[in-house]
């Protein structure tokens, strides 16, 4: 993977794997589902569902499991409008880039 | 590394953190491993990287949070930012931040900060503890204002007593011409039971004193008219010179 990811695109991809639960997810799964489509270090994530949480895009909630506890972190509505709103910019970002790279290009 | 090394090292190095930021951390990553489990311990720990790394992106997260269109960090590659946020930051602070961005994010650590002041004390107080910052600044305001009333004070004491000084001789001026009107004025009077010629002298000493208190006016009017307006400039300059030494802060 050679393209580093900036932190608006990390947030985005955070949020849109978190909302994908309606009860939201924890740490670990979390970043599982987000290396499967962008390399980045373990340590990474932390930081960044730390952040979501203190902007309010995202809730906490602990929940026993298996005799150990976990937090859940779960999309917040703000947090929804945030990702809807890096998905429209996305599109657009997306688009620029692949008309430079792929169709003016070939 | 085992498991317990990490924790023990990440404590270590969150250690002026907030507890409460130093504890989720931790627990974060203890409920990390709990999922990865003990098999998976080594692979983790060498996915994670070194605690010290961890421990400085956390301290710079919970630092300078307002510094985030900065990057993800992926084994420690010179950072390109591929998306620009554009976020609700003002353009001037997003300006400045992206460009210490690439220089915050590589070195290691605690980062080096090269914002300027004013971005300094934003992130500051939006980073953790916001609260208990905002209440340490007014109790530091309200300890010192003491120390600036009486700058203040000093200051307003020495405009004052220069101008009483330059307004004096006119006050004492001017009181003098009343008071001897009063007296010539009441002097006759009293004068007819008195006899004429201490009417006279008393009149005759009412004059002179009177010259003395014309002379004081005149001295008063002249002083005022020759540093009224230098006070006045010198007050002006002055204000000026607060105004800028408070911008340049």
């Amino acid at each position: 993977m050679i393209f580093n990811t900036g932190a608006a695109l990390l947030d985005a991809i955070v949020l849109a794997v978190v909302s994908r639960d309606k009860d939201g997810t924890y740490g670990y799964r979390i970043t599982q589902d987000v290396r499967q489509a962008i390399t980045i270090s373990e340590s990474t994530l932390y930081p960044v569902l730390r952040r979501l949480m203190k902007e309010e895009c995202l809730d906490t909630y602990d929940r026993e499991s298996g005799g150990r506890n976990r937090r859940y972190y779960k999309i917040t509505s703000k947090g929804q409008a945030q990702l809807l709103l890096y998905i429209e910019e996305w599109k657009l970002y997306s688009q620029k880039v692949n008309q430079i790279l792929i169709t003016d290009c070939l | 590394m085992n498991r317990q090394e990490f924790l023990d090292a990440l404590e270590r190095e969150l250690q002026n953190v907030s507890e409460k930021e130093r504890e989720e951390a931790l627990q974060y990553y203890r409920e990390y491993f709990d999922e990865a489990g003990p098999e998976n311990e080594e692979v983790v720990i060498r996915e994670l990287g070194s605690p010290l790394r961890v421990a400085g992106m956390i301290r710079r997260d919970i630092g300078w949070q307002e510094d985030d269109d900065g990057l993800a960090e992926d084994d420690n590659h010179e950072q390109i930012a591929v998306w620009e946020e554009e976020s609700e930051a003002e353009g001037e602070e997003k300006e400045t931040a992206s460009e210490s961005d690439t220089s915050a994010y590589t070195s290691q650590g605690d980062g080096q900060q090269k914002q300027s002041f004013p971005e300094k004390v934003k992130a500051f107080f939006s980073g953790d503890g916001k609260t208990i910052k905002i209440i340490m600044a007014i109790v530091l305001g309200i300890v010192l204002l003491p120390f600036i009333m009486d700058v203040i004070g000093f200051l307003v004491g020495c405009v004052v007593a220069v101008a009483a000084v330059v307004a004096c001789p006119l006050l004492i001026g001017i009181s003098l011409i009343g008071a001897t009107i009063g007296i010539m004025i009441a002097v006759p009077f009293a004068g007819m039971v008195a006899g004429i010629y201490g009417v006279l002298c008393i009149e005759g000493v009412c004059l002179i004193i009177m010259g003395i208190g014309l002379l004081f006016t005149i001295l008063g009017v002249y002083l005022l008219r020759a540093f009224l307006p230098f006070f006045w400039r010198e007050t002006l300059k002055c204000i000026r010179w607060i105004g800028k030494s408070v911008q340049n802060i």
